[in-house]
């Protein structure tokens, strides 16, 4: 409010600065701007009609008479101009290409619409056809299967390295709780994959899953193993590779994450458990984990949904007859030309994540530590 | 990772008792296992980055082979790739998309993190919340969506389609790290030039802006490699080949019945030196941006 009246008020001018500035930090001092902290200089503003004070909506406030300008009713307008014209383009943006297609994608999804000018309502049919389809519920329990183990597996391994990174080394520096040597390096290696592509990430990790020609693959044969078709065929296979590559570039973001809320623990605490004899897992698991335990919660909830998420990895990287995702199964409804059948599967996956995050939040709920 | 525990001691000076202690820990077995898997875990996270490099240099006829390292070394298929391929096109298509969304984005949430930043208007905390809440929405969840709007107006194809949606789906980030950026500069610098004679415009370009350059330049990147790499909507809102963006088109590589690997690796290496480049740049904010909103 304080600084939300002063909006619009033109810079002093040369014969009046001094009483100007006087009323300019009566104004800021009471918050209302009332007429009774003006100045003893400016006359009693007499109202205006109020027809009188809309055409000021369009008018620079330099070309805006006085006697509008100092009208209570005109601060008011000239508050919410400012609103219509700095937020106004960003949330046009947002209602057309983030909210319209959202409610679009709920409505078409109890359509039948495929391409063509009519889209004929046709009630829950799309969501019983799901229920028939035996293709879309082997989608599900692959993407069910992620949603349960990459969680696990990307946060277990981004809470160690954060560790590893933020208290993992001793006596450095001298200090008794320092990172590992090259923490910052290691930060960047892990982050790295989250700015890379999907399509790239998959490309390249379609490459090192190869049979004949891969990385993987290649180092079995030095040690002796006939190496399996990672991609394939068999589907626990196809899953690991999934699993690992989806792991890989999601737990730099991760890594980053659980150091910055393991450096915004106090020194001392740390120091404590130490001087009292806890060891590095002790310590971890006493004071750390408690500690960032919010955090952690975070991290599951946005981990899972990007694993209910996983799409593009899927797609170019894993043979569609091997294994599916559910988005990916919704892909290729959108290619047939199925759209409404492919909205309602958008809106499921919707459902799903929103409920993973409140039981997510409802199970990860401990008292907060305050420190 | 744990390497410290055993390299430290020997080149520290200075306090004598803790590096006897720590000399006695240095040789334990179980330090000596955890320092391999450490290695171990970073070999693996930066081995596929090492096969696409090396790859992009193989020569075809060495591609099915099982050695790590190639014989020859193969430097033209940085350059047979534009030839061979519709990647130019896709290239250029890619440029445009990312550049004209990040312009876009810092147009738009320059104003609106301003003024949420230095205003106290009704509904900020919604508009935040609305920001966030539609950084949770998944892509496949609009794809439809955006889909129909643009083929209503018949735009599949074009790259404005790719600028709209890009500039849509990252103002959230830009708005959400400037305002906390502009939030931390004091209004009192602005309000001692507003008293010296500046408009409240001209007190926000001359010296709210300059201050916060640093969280401008971080939006302004990260909005470009968001968008440099976007994939899903590049391959649903386009259909043409010659039309779509790079990573789509590094995408339709891998459908194909051969695989060109090396052509393959190629393209994808130069796709990716921008961003190497640029997240150089911004690799501390982002790092710090990324953690402002979630860490208390």
């Amino acid at each position: 409010m304080k600084t939300g009246t002063r909006v619009g008020e033109p810079p002093p001018s040369n014969n009046s600065k001094n009483s100007k500035n006087a009323q300019k930090s009566d104004d800021s001092r009471n918050s209302t701007g009332s007429e009774a902290a003006r100045g003893e200089g400016e006359p009693p503003p007499t109202p205006l009609p109020g027809l009188l004070l809309w055409p000021a909506v369009l008018l620079p406030p330099g070309l805006t008479p006085k006697r509008v300008r100092y009208d209570r009713r005109y601060r008011t307008l000239d508050k919410y101009r400012f609103i219509l014209g700095f937020l106004a383009v960003p949330l046009a943006f947002y209602a057309l290409f983030v909210v319209s297609p959202f409610l679009q994608a709920i409505y078409y999804s109890f359509t039948d619409w495929s391409g063509g000018p009519v889209a004929n309502f046709i009630g829950f049919d799309n969501y019983r056809k799901m229920w028939d389809d035996a293709r879309f519920w082997d989608s599900l329990q692959v993407s069910a299967l992620l949603l349960v183990i990459t969680p696990v597996v990307t946060l277990v391994l981004g809470i160690f390295f954060a560790y590893m990174i933020t208290a993992g080394g001793r006596h450095r520096r001298g200090q008794a709780i320092a990172g590992v040597a090259g923490s910052s390096f290691y930060k960047v290696v892990y982050f790295f994959p989250q700015v890379l592509s999907v399509s790239i990430v998959a490309v390249v990790w379609g490459r090192v899953f190869n049979t004949n020609s891969g990385l993987i693959n290649g180092g079995l044969d030095k040690a002796g193993i006939e190496g399996p078709a990672w991609l394939g065929g068999d589907e626990t296979l196809a899953l690991i590779a999934l699993l690992t590559v989806i792991s890989w570039s999601f737990v730099g973001f991760y890594v980053v994450l659980f150091s910055a809320a393991m450096g915004a623990i106090p020194k001392d605490i740390h120091e404590a458990a130490l001087l009292d004899g806890a060891g590095r897992a002790r310590t971890f698991f006493g004071v750390t984990l408690p500690l960032i335990w919010d955090t952690v919660r975070t991290g599951w909830i946005y981990m899972g949904i990007q694993a209910l998420d996983t799409f593009a990895i899927c797609l170019v990287m894993v043979p569609a007859h091997v294994l599916k995702v559910t988005p990916v199964f919704l892909y290729e409804r959108f290619r047939d030309g199925q759209y409404g059948y492919a909205t309602s599967i958008g809106v499921v996956l919707l459902v799903l994540s929103v409920a993973f995050s409140l039981i997510v939040m409802r199970v990860g709920n401990r008292d907060r530590i305050e420190y | 990772m744990a390497t410290t525990t055993t390299k430290s001691p020997a080149p520290e000076k200075g306090s004598a008792p803790q590096k006897g202690r720590a000399r006695k820990r240095a040789f334990r077995p179980r330090t000596l296992v955890i320092t391999a898997c450490a290695w171990l875990l970073a070999a693996v996270f930066l081995a596929p980055y090492l096969e696409m490099i090396i790859t992009a240099l193989r020569p075809k006829e060495e591609l099915r082979d099982r050695t790590y390292l190639p014989r020859n070394l193969e430097w033209a298929n940085f350059i047979d790739v534009w030839k061979e391929s519709e990647l130019g096109q896709n290239l250029q298509v890619t440029l445009l998309v990312a550049g004209g969304a990040t312009l876009l984005v810092l147009l738009v949430s320059l104003p609106a993190a301003y003024y949420t930043a230095r205003m106290r208007y009704r509904g900020r905390k919604l508009f935040l919340l609305l920001v966030l809440v539609t950084q949770m929405f998944q892509p496949t969840a609009l794809l439809v969506g955006l889909y129909r709007e643009f083929h209503q107006l018949d735009m599949l194809n074009s790259v404005w389609t790719l600028i709209l949606t890009n500039a849509a789906f990252n103002l959230a980030f830009a708005v959400w790290i400037l305002t906390a950026y502009i939030s931390s500069i004091p209004p009192e610098l602005e309000e001692a030039a507003m008293v010296d004679g500046t408009s409240r415009f001209g007190a926000m370009i001359k010296v709210t802006l300059p201050l916060a350059l640093p969280g401008v330049v971080t939006a302004v990147i990260f909005t470009f490699i968001t968008s440099w790499n976007e994939f899903v909507m590049g391959l649903t809102l386009t259909t043409e080949p010659a039309k779509q963006p790079l990573t789509v088109g590094i995408s339709n590589f891998i459908g194909n019945y051969t695989v060109q690997w090396n052509y393959l690796f190629a393209a994808s290496v130069v796709a990716i030196i921008p961003v190497i480049v640029l997240f150089a740049f911004i690799e501390r904010h982002v790092v710090s941006g990324l953690t402002a909103g979630s860490v208390k």
